[in-house]
């Protein structure tokens, strides 16, 4: 089975117009990212060759595995451009809320690239191709989540790039301690269940789960999305064969041909939130709410340039 | 056939020799049916199809209890059906509304056996799309989905539910939210330290059951216990209808003590072998037409008598066709439904278990158990007894005494058995050190209200406050939060040991034929040990414990391997509890003990005696656990050792006596308990009672509890052996080579009782003044006492942090023990080795003393007496023979070389006696 197939899953859960035909653009055309040192070639592979220059990832704080505390001590405030909700139900917590025009290059070049992956939903053209609901293109969003340990152990940060009207905006929801938890949950809960589609990366098995039972913890009532895709199958179909692994940022490497600079490990997240709440010292969290970023952004990008 | 006919048999067989002591009748008891109408209708049918109809009045009781939603505890006594009362309950609350219902078994084996016996009741009732099924840490991921998803009906164990279930607690959203009954099966189980894990586990599972909107029924059933009522509100925390008067019949029960006769003049071992006696019993019985079940300690025994009753009866060798078979946990599942069905069927005349089944076994028409030595509580007891004996025919129990001072005491006086009432189950759910791990937990799956604090009783604020000022858990608002990225409930088991299994593999087949606990690999399958199962015999080629596999293979040999190793306290970690007692003071805290196990011996079956002992090199495990330790004054021992005692067997022989003795005041066994005389931080004279169960099971406080009652008791015990000097009845035996062997203390001998009982009179102050007392509750206020409780959490804590199990160490230098000998060592006889030992440390001594200078060679020294003299050492002149003690020298010929025996020039001196 050809897997070009993928993209247009997308399009049609973003869209919801079964069988509406898109008119398919070539990714590698449009590739928008000059600093690639090297672009996906679907002629050395069925799809893509591995590249060794991009090899290992680089783990600063990986020697012994054990978390270090920052020396550096910055605030909330000072760290993170952010302000408090206040949900009717729940209490505060705090979000930090951006479009992609203010998150850098990277940010507007990958929301360039969607538009054109997708088509600009917002415009005249779009609209008439929307398909026999006569809907417009809805939002989709896309989701990551990051958690305080293994288990069930609460999620403190629910990161959602939302693509609405051809445009990229970010909201990350924090809880800036353990008993915000409730609130963040429950933003997240209403603006997937108004999302038209969900997509994610290994979400079918963790993220979308994982905060189905926080929902449930919490006593937040859990309304399904509408339309849910996990990127990573659709990865692996593509990629499996000229990657060693499908992780995300082997793929953020490989595929999107982006490094990261600082980037804090997963294993270490839990910890440095912990840290955050006893000290009240945001520099690891800045580096979490980062880390999340990135991975939305390659999320968006994947979705993209999936052939 | 009855049981006049059974013992009329045992009277007439070639073995007896007036062994039966006493003869116990207890009456028949007749039914007592449940109406009818109460029972609903799809069940009746079900009961008619597995021929359990008509009910009889106490299921029909529990069942309606379950109905009306309250909850309840069945306490009718062995073999009166309650667990088949409470999975009809678990059926009917299946009948009516869509509602989920949870049970929990101690043991695996009974998960197990309840869904066998579930599934057909449910299938019988018209119930077969319930989907049910146990709920086991190895199934696979699909059923066990299959299971959180679908299931109304999960049979687990509490070590499932604290470590699968709780830290997932909200994926299992579904079943919580509309759980309606919960079941626990074997109440009477859950003793000590598991059973203040399973209160608080209890605790933790109905308050998120609670968050779920749901409010299960508790229902349980309790074995002979004194006190059911108590134990379930204790367990569960709430208030329970105790349902005792029970409507099941009982033929006439015959209990018969059973010494085996004295066939040798040798101070132990004197009696026959209680394995041997209990083969002969068993196929005696069963030769009478009375099919039996036998309970001993150990696996290995199990098998013994397996083995030794189907050589008696003749049986073909091969497995599977013998019509005794041995029961005992590490058999693999399919082997052990065998041998049930085939106990149902009737096939097998008789089987030979440990009492770890003895609550899971399903036996069907068992008329005699033979019990091999008293099990150490009355209701573990019953329990065997009750195995077996059908309720409408008689039912025989023979107890087979061992060799033991408990043992022989029951023998002497059967009134401790038949006059006397049941135990009270004592569990704690309130103790700090488990409420503060459960804590922990309960953060972690909700967050901690300052109202729900009273869940866990008067100590949860203070363990509350230890676990947040350690950054454990934070607190904000009115709530306490997890505040760590660990998962609490994986940190921690409800059971002391539960290590990972060690498959056994067959090198010649690939199968696996069993498994052991990690724990209990190291002495009972190390290189060159002898594996039984079945009867059979298995030499082990390996075992390798990193991988966690053993392998064996199958051959004929005529010989049993008993492992010997050696357990000390290493050192004192915290003294949690002191008081005064006697003349002396007593102890309570945490020690760190180690053992290995050093050389095993391989004894021929029928036969007590070693034939070959050989070296074995294992690690030495290290082992955290809880001891009572007393001190006796120095003045005294100073008095003793004038008399012309030795202070240190003195010791040894009270401890050892009270470590054989505490299982008639403490629910625990011998085995559970070790005995060592000083530490490397503690008075050299202190007597340690430490558990054998990493960090303990609370036995070592009950016994601090009791000190006041053990202690006299010991002095009678001892006092009224029949010996003279000391006997393996009273003070001990005389331990083998190796086992806590210290040649400067004396051991190596069977202890001298008239030190022992000089010491404990002095001790007990004359046997007058012994009253409780507990200087930490009378002296210090409320404020003190909850400053060292606190004191004391935090130490636990950081306990936690360390390795928690017995965990293998690179020993550095050896102070006091002596090298790992070599095999060839170990075979020579052992009178030469001690002489060439003690030998050794004479010259030490002597060279001690003069390097000391002013001390004369003849001054009295702690438990030695020198035996050469004075003049002779200072004066003779040195002679060639100095050097002749060689292997093999017998003790006629050390003493002449004794009393030859010149001072040695110094600069031989240090060549010679540096290790």
């Amino acid at each position: 089975m050809a897997p070009t197939g993928d993209r247009d899953l997308i399009r049609r859960a973003m869209l919801r117009t079964h069988g509406a035909e898109q008119p398919e653009s070539d990714a590698a055309t449009s590739e928008p990212e000059p600093a690639s040192p090297r672009k996906a070639t679907p002629a050395a592979s069925p799809y893509f060759a591995w590249n060794p220059e991009l090899g290992e990832p680089r783990q600063p704080m990986a020697q012994g595995r054990r978390y270090e505390p920052p020396t550096r001590s910055i605030t909330l405030d000072e760290a993170v451009r952010g302000v408090e909700l206040q949900h009717a139900k729940w209490g505060p917590s705090f979000v930090r809320c951006d479009v992609a025009a203010d998150l850098g290059r990277t940010a507007t070049s990958i929301e360039t690239l969607v538009r054109s992956a997708f088509g600009d939903p917002g415009s005249t053209s779009s609209r008439a191709t929307a398909g026999p609901t006569g809907r417009p293109a809805q939002r989709a969003i896309f989701l990551d989540i990051e958690t305080t340990g293994l288990g069930n152990s609460p999620v403190f940060l629910v990161g959602m790039l939302e693509y609405d009207q051809g445009v990229l905006t970010l909201n990350q929801h924090l809880a800036r301690d353990y008993s915000e938890e409730p609130a963040v949950v429950a933003w997240s809960v209403e603006a997937l269940a108004g999302a038209d589609a969900v997509l994610t990366f290994n979400g079918k098995s963790f993220d979308v789960p994982y905060l189905r039972a926080r929902a449930a913890a919490t006593g937040v009532l859990w309304t399904p999305p509408a339309a849910h895709v996990d990127l990573l199958h659709m990865a692996r179909r593509c990629w499996a064969d000229a990657l060693p692994d499908c992780k995300l940022q082997t793929l953020e490497r490989q595929v999107c041909g982006r490094r990261r600079a600082e980037d804090i490990p997963g294993w270490a997240v839990p910890d440095a939130y912990h840290h955050f709440v006893r000290t009240g010292n945001a520099t690891h969290l800045e580096r979490i709410l980062e880390h999340n970023l990135q991975d939305l952004l390659t999320l968006a990008e994947l979705a993209a340039r999936l052939p | 056939m009855g049981a006049e006919t059974w013992i009329e048999a045992l009277r007439g067989s070639p073995f007896y020799a007036g062994q039966i002591t006493h003869i116990h009748r207890v009456p028949a008891r007749a039914p007592v049916y449940a109406a009818e109408e109460g029972l609903p209708a799809p069940l009746c049918a079900a009961l008619h199809t597995s021929g359990e109809y008509p009910l009889y009045s106490h299921q029909l009781e529990l069942m309606q209890l379950a109905q009306s939603r309250r909850d309840g505890v069945l306490a009718t006594g062995v073999d009166t059906g309650k667990s088949s009362s409470l999975r009809l309950a678990a059926s009917s609350a299946m009948l009516g509304r869509d509602c989920c219902a949870l049970i929990l078994c101690p043991s695996r084996s009974s998960c197990l056996d309840h869904a066998v016996q579930l599934e057909a009741l449910l299938a019988g009732a018209g119930l077969g799309d319930v989907t049910m099924g146990a709920m086991r840490g190895e199934m696979a991921a699909a059923t066990r989905r299959r299971l959180r998803e679908e299931g109304r009906l999960i049979i687990t164990t509490p070590d499932m539910v604290h470590a699968g279930l709780m830290p997932q607690h909200a994926r299992w959203q579904r079943f919580l939210s509309r759980l309606d009954l919960l079941i626990i099966d074997d109440l009477h189980a859950y003793g000590g330290m598991f059973g203040a894990g399973m209160g608080n586990l209890v605790r933790r599972l109905l308050r998120v059951a609670g968050h779920y909107g749901a409010r299960p029924t508790v229902q349980s059933a309790c074995g002979p216990v004194a006190n059911a009522a108590e134990l379930m509100e204790a367990l569960t925390g709430r208030a329970a209808h105790v349902i005792d008067q029970s409507g099941a019949p009982s033929g006439l029960r015959t209990f018969v003590l059973w010494n085996p006769p004295i066939i040798r003049s040798t101070r132990r071992k004197a009696r026959r072998g209680a394995l041997i006696e209990a083969a002969d019993i068993m196929a005696r019985l069963i030769t009478a037409g009375a099919p039996t079940i036998a309970f001993s300690k150990a696996k290995i025994s199990a098998e013994l008598i397996a083995r030794y009753c189907s050589e008696e009866l003749g049986d073909a060798a091969s497995a599977g066709s013998r019509s005794v078979e041995a029961y005992r946990a590490g058999y693999l599942q399919p082997e052990r439904r065998a041998i049930e069905q085939r106990l149902l069927a009737g096939s097998l005349a008789g089987v030979s278990a440990t009492p770890a089944l003895e609550n899971g076994i399903r036996t069907g028409s068992l008329a005699a158990s033979v019990l091999v030595g008293y099990p150490g509580t009355l209701t573990a007891f019953l329990q065997q007894a009750g195995r077996a004996g059908r309720a409408d025919g008689e039912g025989l129990c023979v107890l087979v005494g061992l060799e033991t001072p408990a043992n022989q005491y029951i023998m002497r006086h059967p009134e401790y058995l038949f006059g006397r009432p049941l135990e009270t189950a004592s569990v704690d759910p309130h103790n700090p050190f488990v409420v503060m791990g459960h804590l922990r937990c309960a953060a972690h799956e909700m967050p901690m209200e300052q109202g729900e604090m009273s869940l866990f009783g008067p100590h949860a604020s203070t363990a509350m406050a230890v676990l947040e000022a350690q950054g454990k858990v934070r607190r904000i608002g009115h709530s306490w939060y997890h505040a760590t990225s660990e998962t609490p409930q994986h940190e921690f088991g409800l059971r002391s040991m539960d290590g990972a299994d060690v498959p056994i593999q067959d090198r010649d087949t690939g199968q696996v034929i069993g498994h052991l606990n990690e724990y209990d690999a190291q002495p009972l399958i190390h290189e060159g040990a002898v594996y039984m199962q079945h009867g059979d015999t298995y030499l082990v080629d390996h075992l390798d414990l990193g991988r966690k596999v053993c392998t064996v293979h199958r051959e004929d040999v005529d010989y049993y391997t008993q492992p010997s190793g050696g357990t000390d306290v290493n050192h004192i970690d915290h003294v949690l509890r002191r008081k005064p007692m006697g003349s002396g003071e007593c102890n309570w805290g945490e020690v760190t003990a180690h053992f290995d196990t050093t050389h095993y011996s391989r004894i021929p079956f029928r036969s007590l005696d070693a034939a070959s002992t050989h070296a074995v090199f294992t690690p030495t495990m290290w082992l955290e656990t809880m001891a009572v330790w007393f001190v006796a004054p120095e003045p005294l021992l100073s008095d003793v050792r004038r008399a012309g005692l030795d202070v240190m067997q003195g010791l040894r022989g009270i401890g050892y006596a009270a470590r054989m003795l505490l299982p008639l005041f403490v629910r625990c066994d011998t085995a559970d308990l070790s005995h060592s005389v000083g530490c490397s931080n503690s008075p050299w004279q202190a007597v340690f009672i430490y558990e054998r169960l990493p960090r303990g099971l609370g036995y070592s406080q009950a016994a601090y509890d009791r000190i006041h009652e053990v202690l006299p008791a010991v002095y009678d015990a001892i006092r009224k052996c029949e010996c003279r000097t000391g006997c393996p009845l009273c003070v001990g035996k005389p331990l083998r080579r190796f086992t806590t062997w210290n040649v400067e203390r004396g051991e190596g001998s069977v202890p001298d009782k008239r030190a022992s009982m000089a010491i404990l009179k002095g001790l007990l102050a004359d046997h007058v003044a012994t009253p409780e007392i507990d200087n930490e509750r009378m002296t210090e206020n409320a404020e003190a006492v909850r400053l060292s409780l606190e004191r004391e959490l935090k130490r636990r804590l950081e306990r936690q942090r360390e390795p928690k199990l017995p965990h293998a160490i690179e020993f550095g230098d050896r102070l006091e023990r002596p090298e790992p000998p070599s095999p060839a060592a170990l075979t020579s006889p052992d009178a030469s080795t001690r002489s060439r030992t003690r030998a050794g440390f004479d010259r030490e001594l002597v060279r001690r003393l003069r390097r000391s200078g002013a001390a004369e060679p003849h001054a009295e020294l702690p438990g030695q007496r020198l035996e050469m003299p004075a003049e002779r050492v200072e004066t003779s002149p040195q002679t060639p023979e100095r050097s002749a003690i060689r292997a093999g020298d017998d003790l006629a010929s050390l003493a002449r070389l004794r009393a030859r025996r010149k001072p040695e020039p110094p600069a031989h001196e240090t060549k010679e006696t540096t290790p």
